[in-house]
């Protein structure tokens, strides 16, 4: 009885231990791609780099490109898919905790950018980009990507906030398209019948809203880092969505999730929604009603914010960085920037880009030349640490004001204000 | 044929039940059955309407209104899905990191538990109250402290590296416990008579009588493994050594949403297994309960 006792105690232990070894892939050199190592890393580090590791939110990684990169100039891309943009926020900041970082990354404009650049793993895009690319992109992009003066990030995907309407169900209604929040207010209340709802934003609330936020004239965090988010001008685009939701019930409370779904089917006829998703949105209308795109709704002015995400360099090898630097440059070539436009309904980021035939016939669809019309307003702020906070912030303060008619938006947010502004200060003082 | 009554004593009792408590025992039946197959539909339905939304075509799946079936069956979504992500390698990354934590945590739980519960040592009690105390902490607080014990052990990207976290679980001592303290002292004191040392009783009476609870901790324990997908995300960095979790994420774009078909199909596909593991070990639970040894 002993002998298996002990017989299986050492099986266990015995297959434990083979487990451990088996499936490690280079368990032996795992990566250190944020650091320069000693040997026998640093022997290879004085030949050319021949293969670079770059972190991306896109599922195929980007395998095409790639492999044409690899044919092109002989360096392999080791691509991972590491998921959304918050699920690589999430890796970088283990990665650097643990200095095990990719040579070049996506990195979403939601958050988490002031983080890595202030821990030193992340470099600026300024300093190691050929300035050729660098002046060849358009400047509305940069005013996102410029942290303590420096441009950080490298403009890669990137979108803009655009209000979606059903364009068969305006017509046949005869209403104009809003053009102004006021308006956007009015006509959803005027599109609403029985299970068809005005209008709804796309899951991303925070966005949209801080969108109308900058259209308002508010700050949130201004030049000096303090926060500037409470006062009337933001009181009047959170009391919007209570009133949409509430009162004129055109909004359908905390539904988001669903948001895009429940436009393609024609039960919500306005919807605020990334131009990246046109595409999509296209597809899944399939022949039920005409789409339209109109600019999103100004309120004292026109101040868009900038979405998608933009590549990262991050402290490496010479060699490595110079492969990563190259393959940032091949993948912002004018023709493929084009065509991942017209894939998607992304924003073009360079002028050399807008110029190709591939986007000039890209333009000839109305809708699409609605966006770029729209590219003349793009702006927003640029990141902070605040960043994450001020997300969830909002996006707590549109989720109550939906539900609560009574909500107190100008008590709400101020303690919205002193939390960001505390959490500045606590940043600052690190 | 002359029939002729039987006689009182020879009549079948149960033909002699009034036939108003027969129909109320069949109508208490057809109730009862009507109530667990009404509830037992709402809690299928969310799974029917999964399987048949892996079928539909992508602007069909929230179609307005009550259309459980497809308008169109499309039978490519499941290919689609499997082609989306290197499923057959978060299958068997998923398989082999859930059968090191299920073997894992029946050794270590098993054993923390009965210590806890038939043996007696100074700070039993105290040990074990720390012990529970720790369930109080999130997981979430733990990834970054484990993501870099992991690291400098040399364990990412590495089966041992993805199961390291749930190697034991202080739920499944706390499970165990109570199961091994159930089990009368007469029981292991027989054994101990015969001849058998604590890990003898542990062995031939404790873990036999302990079956329910060990089939228990065995599905918490695939589920939780299965399941997971925070922390395979953070302690891998290469697709072979992926979980089926992650494998999901491949089809939600950060800016384009989720491909629903792809997503329910891939869905369906993974939920086999943990549905495999219930059908097998459902017995156990009622085995476990019904038998005891006690003569």
């Amino acid at each position: 009885m002993k002998k298996n006792l002990m017989k299986s105690v050492l099986a266990s232990a015995l297959l434990i231990s083979m487990l451990a070894g088996c499936g490690a892939e280079n368990s032996g050199s795992e990566s250190t791609a944020g650091t320069v190592t000693s040997q026998p890393e640093s022997t290879a580090a004085v030949q050319k780099a021949d293969k670079i590791e770059f972190w991306s939110t896109k599922e195929d990684c980007f395998s095409e490109d790639t492999e044409e990169f690899l044919k092109q100039t002989g360096i392999t891309v080791e691509a991972t898919f590491m998921g959304g943009y918050d699920e690589m926020v999430n890796k970088v900041m283990a990665g650097i905790a643990a200095n095990d970082l990719p040579d070049i990354a996506q990195l979403g404009q939601r958050h988490g950018i002031s983080q890595m650049y202030d821990s030193g793993s992340l470099l600026a895009a300024e300093d190691v980009m050929p300035a050729e690319i660098m002046e060849d992109i358009l400047p509305g992009f940069w005013k996102r990507f410029t942290y303590q003066g420096k441009k950080v990030i490298l403009p890669f995907q990137n979108s803009m906030p655009v209000l979606y309407y059903n364009r068969t169900a305006f017509e046949e209604k005869d209403m104009p398209v809003p053009t102004t929040l006021d308006e956007v207010i009015s006509v959803a209340s005027k599109m609403t019948e029985g299970d068809h709802f005005g209008f709804s934003t796309n899951k991303d609330t925070p966005w949209y809203a801080l969108a109308l936020l900058y259209n308002s004239g508010v700050h949130v965090v201004d030049e000096q880092r303090e926060a500037d988010i409470a006062g009337e001008a933001a009181e009047k685009v959170f009391a919007a969505y209570q009133q949409m939701a509430c009162a004129d019930q055109s909004l359908p409370a905390n539904q988001h999730a669903t948001a895009q779904e429940d436009f393609t089917n024609g039960n919500v006829m306005m919807l605020m929604s990334s131009c990246a998703s046109y595409a999509k949105i296209q597809q899944l209308i399939a022949d039920r009603f005409e789409l339209g795109v109109a600019t999103f709704p100004r309120v004292e002015t026109m101040d868009i914010p900038m979405g998608g995400n933009g590549l990262g360099f991050f402290k490496t090898t010479p060699e490595k960085q110079q492969a990563a630097v190259e393959f940032a440059s091949f993948m912002l070539e004018p023709e493929r920037v084009a065509k991942n436009t017209l894939e998607y309904g992304y924003i073009p980021v360079r002028n050399a880009a807008v110029e190709t035939e591939t986007y000039q016939e890209y333009l000839k669809d109305p809708n699409r030349k609605t966006v770029h019309d729209q590219l003349s307003s793009l702006g927003g702020r640029g990141v902070n640490p605040a960043d994450s906070l001020i997300w969830e912030s909002v996006s707590q303060l549109i989720d109550a004001a939906e539900a609560d008619p009574g909500l107190d938006i100008g008590a709400e947010l101020s303690r919205m204000q002193e939390s960001v502004d505390a959490y500045l200060q606590e940043y600052a003082g690190k | 044929m002359i029939k002729t009554a039987m006689p009182a004593a020879c009549r079948n009792t149960a033909d002699t039940k009034p036939l108003h408590f027969d129909l109320a025992r069949r109508g208490g039946a057809l109730l009862r059955h009507a109530v667990l197959i009404f509830f037992s539909l709402i809690v299928l339905f969310p799974f029917l309407w999964m399987f048949f939304a892996a079928f539909k075509p992508e602007e069909d799946v929230f179609l307005p209104g009550f259309h459980l079936l497809p308008s169109r069956w499309v039978f490519t979504n499941f290919a689609d899905a499997w082609n989306a992500a290197p499923f057959s390698y978060f299958f068997r990354n998923s398989f082999v990191c859930a059968a090191i934590v299920v073997g894992s945590q029946l050794i270590t739980c098993s054993l923390a538990a009965y210590g806890f519960a038939k043996m007696n040592f100074r700070g039993r009690k105290l040990l074990f109250t720390i012990l529970l105390a720790a369930m109080m902490v999130p997981g979430e607080a733990s990834i970054i402290p484990n993501f870099l014990l992991a690291k400098n052990l040399h364990l990412l990207d590495t089966f041992l590296g993805l199961a390291m976290p749930s190697l034991t679980s202080v739920f499944g001592i706390f499970l165990m416990r109570q199961s091994f303290m159930s089990i009368p002292d007469d029981l292991l004191n027989a054994a101990r008579i015969d001849g058998c040392g604590e890990l003898g009783a542990f062995w031939h009476v404790g873990l036999p009588c302990a079956r329910s609870s060990l089939a228990t901790l065995c599905i918490f324990g695939f589920l939780g493994s299965w399941n997971e997908y925070m922390w395979p995300m953070i302690v891998t960095n290469k697709n072979r050594m992926r979980t089926l979790q992650i494998g999901l994420k491949y089809m939600i774009s950060p800016d384009l949403g989720p491909q629903w078909p792809m997503i329910m199909a891939a869905s369906a596909m993974i939920l086999l297994p943990v549905l495999l593991l219930f059908v097998c070990l459902q017995k156990y639970f009622i085995d476990g309960m019904v038998h005891t040894g006690i003569k």
